[in-house]
């Protein structure tokens, strides 16, 4: 029975938990990529191949900057596991992109909202449709 | 007595390699200087406790041209023994360099486009 016991203790924890690691670039915030948020990254064999690695982060962020990496798993991803025995063995990664407040990577940015007045000033089509980052400002 | 401890051995180390999460690779695009730095992180109880934040800027102040997150022989050694009550993981960060492979800027660069009324 104690053995049972332990066994069952030592599944569970193996299965419900992750390791959760936060990679953090230019202060992290910003929002999530439309590409890459909560998406599966499969390793097979006891996780011993990786299979969709690696990732671009340039891509993930539609040629912006990333500001976070965030890799867990989830309860899914653990009966993934359990069902196949280790051999299939996903985690869940989000790539957050822009980081200032509003400006979403991988989004269009359709333009600024001047606070005081409420006007509305769209943003240039070269910026909105390029997502181009000026080093700059 | 032999057997059930090779038993609980193999038990140790296919849960401790099934619990691994292993190998996350990303890439920036920006060329490699050369320089490689790893990061340690302390996680128990298979990785139930614990949450390791790692800032690349800190490590490499020019820029990064590639993260790797993965359980180094050691981590998978001190994983199995002790049958993932310790858990560590690692954290490669290679380091940008050349032209243009500086820190990216935060934000994108919006001009404002003034209305009819001349704002």
């Amino acid at each position: 029975m104690k053995r049972v016991m332990l066994i069952l203790a030592l599944v569970l924890a193996t299965t419900v938990a992750c390791h959760r690691t936060h990679i953090i670039h230019g202060g992290g915030g910003g929002m999530p990529s439309p590409t890459y948020f909560d998406r599966w990254y499969s390793n097979v064999v006891l996780g011993i191949a990786d299979i969709s690695g690696p990732v671009d982060l340039s891509f993930a962020c539609n040629g912006g900057p990333w500001t976070e990496i965030f890799i867990r798993r989830s309860f899914i991803n653990s009966i993934v596991w359990a069902i196949t025995v280790g051999l299939w063995t996903p985690t869940l990664v989000t790539i957050y992109c822009g980081g200032g407040p509003g400006t979403p990577g991988g989004y269009v940015l359709d333009g600024v909202v001047d606070g005081s007045t409420g006007t509305f000033y769209p943003a240039p089509k070269t910026a909105a449709t390029t997502g181009k980052v000026n080093a700059g400002d | 007595m032999r057997s059930r401890l090779a038993r609980v051995v193999a038990l140790a180390a296919v849960l401790g390699l099934a619990s691994s999460c292993l190998n996350h690779r990303f890439t920036t695009g920006a060329p490699p200087s050369g320089v490689t730095i790893y990061t340690h992180h302390p996680y128990f109880i298979a990785g139930l406790i614990g949450e390791a934040v790692v800032d690349v800027d800190r490590l490499c102040p020019d820029g990064v041209a590639s993260i790797r997150n993965f359980a180094s022989g050691i981590d998978l050694i001190l994983t199995i023994v002790t049958v993932s009550i310790y858990s560590p993981r690692t954290t490669e960060v290679v380091c940008a360099g050349g032209p243009g492979s500086g820190p990216t800027p935060r934000g994108y660069a919006v001009q404002a486009v003034p209305t009819e009324d001349g704002r």
